[in-house]
């Protein structure tokens, strides 16, 4: 390759350390530059161009009032001294993009963020191949390398056996959501059967066609232009937040009704570095036996599910994305999971103790359908995760645990994948106990701490992260996210679910800026604190070895009872008085398998 | 074909405007037409102010030339007929048929010589006229048109004296008679009674290199430019030498309208000829009509946007009276009457 006389000026009396950047890169590959100070004419530049007989110019430039019209004219200046034609014109600057060069009569543009490699390219009349690093995102591995090998010798051998007398149980019933699943194994969904043992309101879509209201399917032509929006909204360099191994995966969640507006978010956020999407549905579902079919729109919030919406969905994803879509908490778990595999999602989300104590149906029903869930988990090798949601209900953090330790062993034990949800909140628990009096670390430290020291499994901290700390007012909210993000990162857990900036203001619809706010603040988290973390006070260790005892206490209480099932109607896993309490959908549905 | 180019003295002159009242006449009198920029048009918001633009529609059977990432950016549905050479920062120029009517998105040719090249390869394809959007303040790929329209107004100032001022003087610099024809010199030159010396560049842009060309000249006879001539360094050229007598020859008006202030050039202007100098240029620029339009984007420090504005319009017509060329604003007295005055006057 023939080497090139390059002229670099910088416009700006500031800004020239990309121009300084690029010089440096230049030179180094054998180029003649020559570098302008700043604050020269563009008069004065044409004439050092055709002095120096540059074959390149590259100028950078924030744009500013009247700032087009001065680039324009060096345009001209260029063309009128008759060299336009032998030299390059590269731009490069804040707010540049090959639109306005195109504008500006410019050859290239450079954004902000241009690989220097970029700018050399151009130089050199070559084609510019981003680095493989930097133009693939992969999917991301929440499993990690743990190997749910148990710490505590006490712990492992309780959970053990009340896993073990759980699953006993299992083996003897039936309820109406694991036998429509086993009839949608079958193909027989929506078939008389089927009906049977659905809601009036499933019953009355498929056999008179009437639809719950606020929801319709999506005609021919929208669907058409849902293909389209799919086909042409592809991200093709999805953001990396992440800059070493150790910081966890970024989750979003989306549920907004409208495939439409799903697909939106989705691809927004994927663009700005979420690293994967959680699929929620909306809160009726969760009361109602049986699923719709078709693809559906929804007035409210909550996507709804079905076969046709979730494919949808799918298409629309970019490969790096991992695509979870929960199933913790209703009457449709095991049908919700069985979908979910076929489907092709990557993970999903069981917790039949939080789904029962604050998710509102009924232990027996939901520890029924739930370890059905979890051999569908196991079959389409999907994790899944377990929110302790019932915290925010006023369930100590150790009683959540405990519930989740249970169905973590009952996981593994039907060959599943699950992982720890503990909450980053500001939980009832805190407010009364005080424990984030002083600082917001201590304690969140100390819940992944005491997890880790009873199993090396996963972690997502959800969900989102921060509960409870958001206010209505947009940087609070994403300064905190971005804060619990750089704890979660210095903690070396495998993921976390963050919220939007409007979410706390809104309370419901939110928007695909508010999305970027957090995402890009937890970017800039990651980014800040690299290899280095965020250092817990000694309280931290303390508190882990208290949530220990405790949980080891609680474990012991429900192995006492004898039943993991009876300890629920209890209260050993939270009480009323803690605001726990045992959910009523689906009471006395369970039976003993046929 | 015919290629027509309008030109703006800012960004939001009324360029784009004037090309849609153009296409939108065209159409109604079925006269088959090719469309280009030399920047971007048709997108929906600026790419500086954030405001809105007038959008780009195209009647089926037109002709468009554009970048290759821009062939599907609109609603109307483009055959592409040939890929030219030319690039641009939006992928190579793509010749194009419009096959069924609609919006479109339009970067073109950034340059002369890439303009040729669309020219040359539109001919016989049936277009009468090629249109030739402009972009911003840029006028330098359009110096080679044969038909040339100026969008000004509020955008440029808002102050109207001021902008009468500056108009005066475009219009001056556009009208500039041609020189001695037959002018075939590949570079500039000085001719004196010693003879014929080249100036060693093709363009004078600042004062020091001027000074030194033109140290110990004696009485100058003519002076070819080839290149640019901006106004700063006119003025230097007649503290330099003598102009009595000396034919100044530039290649094209807009080679004079390159440099920072048009003030500074006028001055320079009148002490040439007030002191006996003659000037002209190589190549004329057919100016046929002047577009004006009342609005501006005002910036708002307090809150750092653009804020649409206008100035009166009957305000702005009067401060355009008696400039010797045809006034039109294209929004108030339509296309008809801008096409009249454009191009029928070719025909």
């Amino acid at each position: 390759m023939r080497k090139k006389r390059v002229l670099l000026s910088p416009l700006d009396p500031v800004h020239d350390i990309g121009l300084k950047m690029i010089k440096n890169a230049l030179d180094e590959a054998g180029h003649t530059t020559f570098l302008l100070p700043p604050d020269v004419t563009p008069g004065e530049i044409v004439e050092e161009a055709l002095d120096k007989k540059a074959e390149v110019i590259l100028l950078s430039r924030t744009l500013g009032y009247g700032v087009a019209e001065l680039l324009g004219r060096f345009v001209d200046l260029i063309e009128g001294a008759g060299i336009r034609h032998q030299v390059q014109l590269g731009i490069g600057g804040m707010a540049i993009k090959p639109e306005l060069a195109a504008e500006l009569g410019f050859d290239q543009g450079f954004g902000p963020k241009t690989p220097v490699e970029e700018a050399v390219a151009f130089v050199e009349g070559r084609n510019y191949v981003p680095t493989q690093e930097a133009s693939t995102k992969k999917k991301g591995n929440l499993l990690r390398e743990r190997t749910y090998d148990y710490h505590h010798e006490e712990i492992n051998s309780l959970l053990e056996e009340i896993s073990e007398k759980t699953l006993e149980w299992y083996r003897e019933v039936d309820s109406p959501g694991v036998r429509r699943a086993e009839l949608r194994e079958a193909g027989s969904a929506g078939g008389q059967d089927y009906l049977e043992l659905s809601s009036d309101s499933i019953r009355d879509f498929f056999k008179e066609g009437i639809l719950p209201s606020g929801l319709r399917l999506i005609g021919e032509e929208e669907q058409k232009s849902l293909e389209n929006v799919i086909a042409t909204g592809r991200v093709e360099n999805p953001r990396i937040l992440q800059r070493q191994p150790h910081q966890p995966l970024v989750f979003i969640q989306y549920g907004t009704g409208c495939p439409f507006m799903d697909i939106a978010h989705i691809k927004g956020t994927e663009a700005w570095g979420a690293d994967g999407v959680v699929h929620f549905d909306p809160s009726w579902g969760a009361k109602t036996e049986g699923l719709l079919a078709g693809l559906l729109s929804h007035e409210e919030n909550g996507s709804v599910l079905s076969e046709k919406n979730l494919e949808l969905i799918k298409k629309a994803l970019e490969k790096s994305t991992l695509w979870q879509v929960r199933a913790h908490r209703g009457l449709n778990t095991p049908e919700t999971v069985l979908l979910a595999g076929e489907a092709g999602a990557d993970l999903t989300k069981i917790n039949p103790v939080y789904g029962s104590l604050g998710g509102g149906t009924d232990p027996e029903r939901l520890l029924a359908d739930g370890l059905k869930a979890m051999e569908y988990a196991a079959r389409y090798n999907m994790p899944f995760d377990m929110p302790t949601n019932e915290e925010l209900c006023g369930v100590p953090a150790f009683k959540a645990f405990a519930g989740m330790l249970i169905v973590t062993q009952l996981g593994l034990a039907l060959g599943a994948k699950p992982v720890l949800q503990p909450l980053f909140c500001y939980s009832p628990e805190m407010m009364l106990g005080g424990q984030m009096e002083d600082n917001y670390i201590d304690y969140n430290a100390a819940k992944v701490m005491a997890l880790r020291g009873i199993i090396d499994a996963p972690i997502w901290a959800g969900a989102p992260i921060g509960f409870l700390t958001h206010t209505e007012e947009r940087v609070q909210s994403a300064v905190s996210t971005s804060f619990h993000a750089g704890m979660a990162a210095s903690l070396d857990i495998e993921g976390i679910s963050i919220a939007s900036t409007d979410e706390a203001y809104s309370g419901g619809p939110i928007t695909l800026p508010a999305r970027i706010d957090t995402l890009q603040g937890t970017g800039e988290a990651f980014r800040f604190l690299g290899s280095a973390g965020m250092q817990p006070t000694s309280r931290a260790e303390e508190w882990a070895e208290e949530l220990t005892s405790n949980i080891l206490r609680v474990l012991k209480e429900v192995a006492k009872n004898g039943s993991f099932l009876d300890s629920l109607y209890q209260g050993i896993l939270g009480s009323k008085e803690e605001g726990a309490y045992p959910g009523r959908n689906g009471r006395r549905t369970v039976q003993k398998r046929r | 074909m015919k290629v027509l180019g309008i030109a703006g003295t800012a960004k939001n002159t009324g360029k784009t405007t004037t090309t849609m009242a153009l296409i939108e006449t065209a159409g109604i009198k079925s006269i088959p037409l090719a469309v280009t920029s030399i920047g971007l048009d048709g997108e929906e918001f600026d790419q500086v102010t954030g405001l809105p633009k007038p959008r780009l529609s195209l009647p089926e059977g037109a002709y468009l030339v554009t970048a290759e990432r821009c062939v599907h950016g609109g609603t109307a549905k483009l055959e592409v007929l040939q890929e030219l050479r030319a690039k641009t920062p939006l992928g190579n120029l793509q010749l194009t048929r419009v096959n069924q009517g609609g919006r479109v998105l339009m970067a073109g040719p950034n340059n002369r010589r890439d303009l040729n090249e669309a020219v040359q390869n539109l001919e016989g394809k049936g277009a009468e006229f090629l249109i030739v959007d402009g972009a911003l303040n840029r006028m330098a790929p359009l110096a080679g048109t044969d038909v040339f329209v100026l969008a000004t107004g509020a955008a440029r100032s808002s102050n109207l004296a001021t902008l009468r001022r500056e108009t005066e003087v475009l219009v001056r610099v556009l009208q500039l008679p041609r020189g001695i024809p037959g002018e075939k010199s590949a570079h500039s030159y000085l001719l004196t009674e010693d003879g014929k010396r080249a100036l060693g560049t093709d363009s004078l842009l600042s004062r020091e290199r001027i000074k030194k060309i033109f140290k110990n000249t004696g009485e100058a006879k003519k002076i070819y430019i080839k290149g640019v001539l901006t106004g700063e360094a006119f003025s230097e050229l007649n503290r330099s030498l003598t102009p009595a007598g000396c034919q100044l020859i530039v290649s094209n008006p807009i080679n004079l309208l390159l440099g920072e202030d048009l003030q500074e050039l006028a001055k320079a202007l009148d002490n040439w000829e007030n002191r006996g100098g003659k000037i002209g240029v190589k190549f004329d620029l057919p100016l046929r009509a002047i577009t004006i339009n009342p609005f501006f984007p005002d910036w708002q420090e307090r809150g750092r946007f653009y804020q649409p504005r206008y100035v009166e319009e009957d305000e702005l017509k009067n401060a355009f009276q008696s400039l010797g060329v045809p006034v039109i604003n294209v929004v108030r007295e339509g296309g008809e009457r801008l096409w009249e005055t454009v191009i029928s006057r070719e025909n």
